[in-house]
């Protein structure tokens, strides 16, 4: 384990080293390094099978992964070494490991028995043992700042796609992680919801939240990264700011994949 | 030759019907109580991770489901005191009837379970709830309201079941119905009475299920 130093200032937030993945025989991920430092927005871009969701998959613990680490804050989730043996950890510290990121996911995944406010309070009363007022102030203050306080009382199928999707937004960050993971947050809404989801994430990463995105709309990746992180074939291929990756891509892959989705 | 119907007797014995009735209604209350805990705990054996735990469920819905009620009821009541253990009459009949309905349950609390989309135990552990917390603050909620109506028929079916308790001489409607018909001779009478309260009651359930399902509405 390498990097258990006092934290320098330098130490990414997030530290990807060597992430090897499988499903059965067929490896997805194969060495995948990723640093995402504190306050810091990360784009990956990448065609489809690549690997992206699986990558934010095994960041936030949904997926087991075979090799390579994952740390949080300069702490190792999933697993523990123990007599150099590797070990998935118990039920309740990955728990603890995924309460520090949050997650936003494709089709928004909005718990349909609770009310929007509900859903963001959830997470605040019994993972982080907040009392009922106190949850319900955080969860309206948060529903406010996704432009969503008239809906706090509505049920989730009675809001639009947009609208629970910043449910969801808010469901997240409410915790406040350190980090933020989102996968293609807009890829199951109606072109014109679209935009203000879109609207919503590029507000929190003006206020320093530090995201790990996965998207298809790469004006939103260009606007909103600090970094664009191109994976290939369960690999980065190419990272870099913005403007070089999309204005003078390297990757013959990279490329070809811009050139493509420019089209539409 | 000639049978002529006086109902006269069935009013005289109608506050002991009445206390059958509600007597098998608690009889069923009691059994869907007890059989959901059953049939929970099973339901999330029959779709968890462990092979001895699912084992376990299907076993025991296996046996139970090839087994007719009224020798669950008789095995429980006459077998079980050589056993060692003695419950006396009611007790023994909610044992036997909640035992059913578990499996029963079981089975209704899995499908239920199979239908939650994965996608909400994900958000439930990303949010860093634990296990058992996806299970019950979200699965939970989300299976239960799925299967509402079937608990619903669910319950008038232990409700018509409760009527086997007679079997055991526990003092509910059909045990009444037959008293009267030993007592009087008036055998269309008493029986015509007992079948219209069970169908009576039974409307009656269904339509308060109705109200039920109205008042949590499907997501
Ligand atoms: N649960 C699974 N079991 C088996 N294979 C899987 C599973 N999940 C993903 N895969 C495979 O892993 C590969 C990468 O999938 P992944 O979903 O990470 O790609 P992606 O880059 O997110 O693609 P997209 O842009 O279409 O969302 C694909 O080939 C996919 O078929
Ligand atoms: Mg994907």
């Amino acid at each position: 384990m390498p990097s258990a130093e006092t934290s320098a200032p330098a130490r990414p937030l997030l530290a990807i080293r060597g992430l090897r993945k499988s499903f059965g025989a067929t490896e997805i991920l194969k060495g995948v390094d990723l640093d995402v430092r504190q306050g810091e927005v990360v784009s990956i871009i990448g065609s489809s099978g690549s690997g992206k969701t699986t990558l934010l998959r095994c960041v936030n613990l949904l997926e087991e992964f075979q090799g390579g680490e994952v740390l949080l804050d300069g702490e190792p989730v999933g697993y523990r070494e123990q007599a150099g043996r590797r070990l998935r950890l118990k039920d309740r510290d990955l728990a603890r490991q995924r309460a520090q990121t949050g997650m936003v996911f494709q089709s928004f995944n909005l718990f349909p028995h609770l009310s929007a406010a509900g859903n963001v309070m959830l997470g605040l009363r019994k993972v982080k043992g907040m009392g009922k007022a106190e949850a319900r102030a955080v969860a309206e203050r948060w529903l406010a700042r996704v432009g969503l306080a008239e809906r706090a009382d509505h049920a989730p199928s009675q809001l639009s796609g947009g609208q629970q999707q910043r449910v969801a937004i808010a469901r997240a960050l409410a915790m406040e992680p350190k980090l933020v993971l989102l996968d293609e947050i807009t890829s199951a809404l109606d072109p014109e919801l679209v935009g203000e989801v879109l609207a919503t994430v590029k507000a929190l990463a003006g206020e320093g939240a530090t995201l790990l995105l996965v998207t298809h709309e790469m004006r939103f990746a260009r606007d909103v990264s600090n970094t664009v992180v191109f994976m290939e074939k369960g690999l980065v291929a190419e990272r870099g700011p913005p403007g070089d990756l999309f204005g003078n891509p390297r990757h013959p892959r990279l490329i070809e994949f811009l050139r493509g989705t420019r089209d539409h | 030759m000639g049978y002529t119907l006086n109902f006269a007797v069935v009013w005289a014995n109608l506050p002991k019907l009445l206390g059958g009735l509600l007597l098998g209604l608690e009889l069923a209350a009691a059994s869907l109580a007890l059989g959901t805990l059953i049939g929970l705990a099973g339901g999330f054996l029959s779709v968890g991770a462990s092979r001895p735990g699912r084992a376990l469920a299907a076993t025991y819905v296996a046996v139970v489901r090839n087994t007719p009620i009224l020798v669950i009821v008789l095995m429980l009541y006459f077998a079980l005191p050589d056993l060692g253990v003695q419950l006396a009459k009611g007790p023994s009949f909610i044992a036997a009837l909640s035992l059913y309905s578990g499996a029963y349950l079981t089975e209704v609390f899995r499908a239920g379970l199979v239908a939650v989309p994965p996608g909400l135990v994900e958000a439930g552990k990303a949010i860093g709830l634990t296990r058992f917390g996806v299970a019950l603050h979200v699965v939970g909620p989300v299976m239960l309201r799925n299967v509402l109506p079937a608990l619903g028929s669910t319950f008038i079916s232990l409700f018509k079941d409760t009527s086997i308790a007679a079997a055991i001489a526990v003092p509910e409607l059909t045990f009444q119905a037959r008293r009267i018909n030993v007592e009087s001779f008036r055998v269309v009478e008493a029986w015509t009475a007992a079948s219209a309260l069970y169908i009576a009651t039974c409307f009656l359930i269904a339509a308060a299920l109705r109200g039920l399902e109205r008042r949590f509405p499907k997501f």
